[in-house]
């Protein structure tokens, strides 16, 4: 998947904060329902950015201890990857330890937070989210 | 406490082998290791050799262990040991192979430090087996030794690596014929050329590892010289051989055993650096000043 | 014609372990969220309820789960361990992988119908050792260190009566497992003590421009120019200076595989081949459990060949791009 220049141009001016909003929301809306068991201590305070590298843009997010936040840079991690490499991850099409081996995903910072919130994404199960889906959608997006 | 003398881990030519031994004969340590325990091609000094020196050493009143390989994998590994064991020497079990072979042969022995006793219920199934001595992980500081005695229910002696180049990590490859692009069937035995192993640097220069065949150890020189004092609980303080200045060392070992204001510059002797770091709990390259 | 090996894969969460019964594996093996595994990584493996979801599932479809607790007890907190064998116990595993000989006494006399494999962590590499382990511990099954040649393994299989497990296909670890603290000597952590190798929280990756440099409690493990896969940071697999050559001075970052040699390890009777990597995703397990699964049905085939779909599979996933037969193989050594 390649972003066409022009379009590189106009979306890394764009602020990031209403896309981090975006993101923020939606991960305090399910939550629970994906994480039942998990209280997030690790995260609480510490800041994580995923930079988009081929948009030259990103976001950066926190947890205060209830909710997820929108955060201001510098982060404790970064993540860098390309929105395509992002994309293929969330659907579990690649192992994002064989993008980093492939040099397609680095993390700088605090490795071990990194490590947990890879390894979060991993164990999470996304099937009680898809329940919520209308049908069309859920069979187009199932993994 | 007395002190020790591990087992050479290098190779070394014949002559300076028993040059080396002769001079031990007088040194003034307890214990004297013999073997070969890194790699089953070393073949300068062979097994009926080292029978002799030991009785030669044990005539000059040291207590006499025969340490077996590390990594014991093919039969004649196997065979060469159970000789050792019906010779009826004492051996220090280096893998739990050679455990096998001293329990049933009914011979005691020293528990290796590669047996990995991390607890107190670990050592009394050793001990019951026949183990009369053990060393601990190198890896383990004071705390956890004294944790391990502290949970123990049997009588045993405990021996610490006090000074050498720490053993850190065995492999099927050898490092050594790699480094000569040599297969390691046919290694033209490099080892000789390195009697203190071949020093590996990071690429900013800071000295890191010591390739020895198949084993990698550390660069620097782990020491206990300044930390003589918190050993309390320890039967035995074991010095791995060098190619220099071993006599040195364990004379300065004796001297400060002797008299605890005595100094000596071990320092000056390692341009590798002292550390001491897994005896206080931290990473094993630490330096903890102890003074 | 030879029994066919079970096929065993690791899972470090439920989806992985979902992932693996679904693509084929016979058992998934599995740690509890604590010291007591050796992938002992921040958010890595199973709460006690999902594992027992995660049983359920196998079970469900006729699979095992292993559990591993394959650290060393560290002293003054034994009962850790031995808590982990008897929830372990509880929650219907079908065998737990153990290494501490302390702790596999307790398994054995508390817990006697729970089956027990002696761990790679273990360092067992011959006959007397796991001879030993079975008539101590009644260890029924034994995962060799990935030191040994075929003939050496083959040499093992015919002096004992315990199952012999090996490595088929994964990161590979060119120590004899069990007896490497290289990383303790670099960061304080080992996988005996710990459960971790070059553990995360001393790991800094810095990029400059194109340029990465790898450091591991602040030592200057590798760096990588642009373009140049990575590999995990890992100290055995960095890049070091020796008489003035710089180069992989233990070992390239690279990964086991097996597939060319299926039907030698059939022949000579391994009752199991392991797929390393718990600390993988769940895309990683699916992968490789199916690539195995379809080898290992046709390596009993007299025409066996290792189909170039496998090999791709196999190779987008591994570890620095390299692949290699490893200990097996004499020149490797």
């Amino acid at each position: 998947m390649n972003i066409p220049q022009p379009v590189v141009a106009v979306l890394s001016r764009l602020p990031e904060a209403p896309p981090t909003l975006a993101l923020v929301t939606a991960l305090n809306l399910v939550r629970r329902r994906l994480w039942p068991e998990e209280d997030f201590a690790w995260l609480t305070g510490r800041r994580v950015r995923m930079a988009i590298s081929d948009l030259a843009c990103g976001v950066t997010f926190s947890f205060d201890g209830q909710h997820f936040v929108l955060a201001s840079q510098p982060a404790d991690v970064v993540f860098s990857a390309s929105l395509a490499d992002y994309w293929i991850i969330a659907r579990r099409q690649e192992d994002p330890d064989t993008l980093f081996f492939q040099r397609r995903l680095t993390i700088s910072g605090d490795t071990e937070l990194g490590l947990q919130l890879k390894n979060l994404m991993d164990a999470t199960d996304f099937e009680p989210l898809l329940a919520f889906l209308p049908d069309p959608l859920r069979s187009r997006l199932a993994i | 406490m007395q002190l020790t003398l591990g087992p050479n881990l290098y190779y070394w030519p014949r002559a300076q082998v028993f040059d080396f031994y002769a001079e031990v004969a007088a040194w003034p340590v307890a214990v004297v290791y013999l073997g070969e325990v890194v790699c089953s091609r070393r073949h300068e000094v062979k097994s009926a050799d080292w029978l002799a020196l030991g009785t030669e050493l044990a005539q000059a009143g040291k207590q006499v262990v025969y340490s077996t390989q590390a990594l014991l994998e093919s039969a004649s590994d196997l065979q060469g040991l159970r000789r050792l064991a019906d010779a009826g020497g004492m051996i220090e079990a280096n893998d739990l192979g050679a455990v096998e072979i001293a329990r049933k042969a009914g011979v005691s022995f020293v528990a290796g430090a590669t047996l990995n006793i991390y607890n107190g219920p670990a050592l009394d199934w050793f001990a019951a087996q026949g183990a009369t001595r053990w060393m601990p992980p190198l890896e383990a500081g004071r705390a956890t030794v004294a944790a391990i005695l502290a949970e123990t229910s049997c009588a045993i002696e405990t021996e610490v690596f006090g000074h050498g180049h720490l053993p850190l990590a065995f492999s099927a490859r050898c490092f050594a014929a790699r480094h000569y692009n040599l297969k390691k069937d046919d290694c033209q035995f490099k080892c000789l050329e390195h009697p203190d192993g071949m020093p590996v640097d990071t690429r900013e220069g800071q000295p890191f590892l010591r390739i020895n065949g198949i084993q990698t150890q550390s660069a620097a020189c782990h020491s206990l010289y300044d930390d003589l004092a918190q050993l309390a609980g320890i039967d035995y303080l074991r010095i791995s051989p060098q190619a220099t200045h071993c006599r040195e060392v364990v004379a300065a070992f004796a001297a400060r055993l002797a008299n605890a204001d005595a100094r000596s510059d071990l320092a000056a002797l390692h341009p590798q650096g002292l550390v001491n770091g897994y005896w206080h709990g931290q990473a094993g390259i630490a330096t903890q000043p102890n003074l | 014609m030879p029994r066919k090996p079970q096929l065993i894969c690791p899972a470090g969460s439920l989806p992985a372990l979902k992932a693996a019964v679904d693509r084929g594996a016979d058992a998934v093996y599995v740690g509890f969220k604590n010291a007591t595994n050796a992938r002992n990584f921040a958010g890595l493996n199973f709460t006690d309820q999902q594992l027992t979801d995660g049983i359920a599932y196998a079970h469900r479809h006729g699979r095992e789960v292993l559990i591993a607790i394959n650290t060393y007890a560290q002293a003054g907190r034994v009962a850790e361990w031995r808590q982990s064998v008897d929830r372990a116990a509880e929650i219907g595993a079908d065998a737990v992988i153990l290494a501490d000989f302390g702790l596999l006494d307790y398994a054995f006399h508390t817990h006697p119908s729970l089956r027990r494999h002696l761990s790679v962590q273990g360092s067992a590499t011959n006959f007397a050792a796991i001879n030993m382990a079975h008539e101590c511990f009644g260890v029924s099954r034994a995962v060799l260190p990935r030191v040994l040649t075929l003939p050496q393994v083959e040499y093992v299989i015919k002096n004992t009566p315990v199952e012999i497990e090996v490595f088929g296909f994964g990161s590979l670890c060119v120590m004899a497992e069990g007896r490497c603290i290289l990383s303790s000597y670099a960061t304080g952590q080992s996988p005996n003590t710990h459960g971790v190798c070059s553990p995360a929280g001393s790991v800094r990756w810095e990029t400059d421009g194109a340029q990465m440099k790898t450091r591991l409690n602040d030592i200057l493990i590798d760096q990588f120019e642009d373009g140049e896969p990575a590999g995990y940071p890992t100290l055995c697999k960095g890049r070091f200076a020796v008489e003035g050559d710089t180069y992989y001075a233990l070992e390239e970052p690279t990964s086991l595989n097996t597939l060319s040699i299926l039907p030698e390890l059939l022949k000579i009777g391994v009752a199991a081949i392991k797929v390393e990597g718990r600390q993988r995703s769940p895309a990683y397990t699916a992968e490789v459990t199916g690539t195995l699964r379809a080898a290992l049905d046709a390596a009993g085939d007299a025409h066996y060949s290792v189909k170039p779909a496998w090999q791709d599979a196999l190779t987008k996933v591994s570890e620095g791009h390299q692949q290699t037969l490893g200990a097996y193989s004499r020149p490797w050594r």
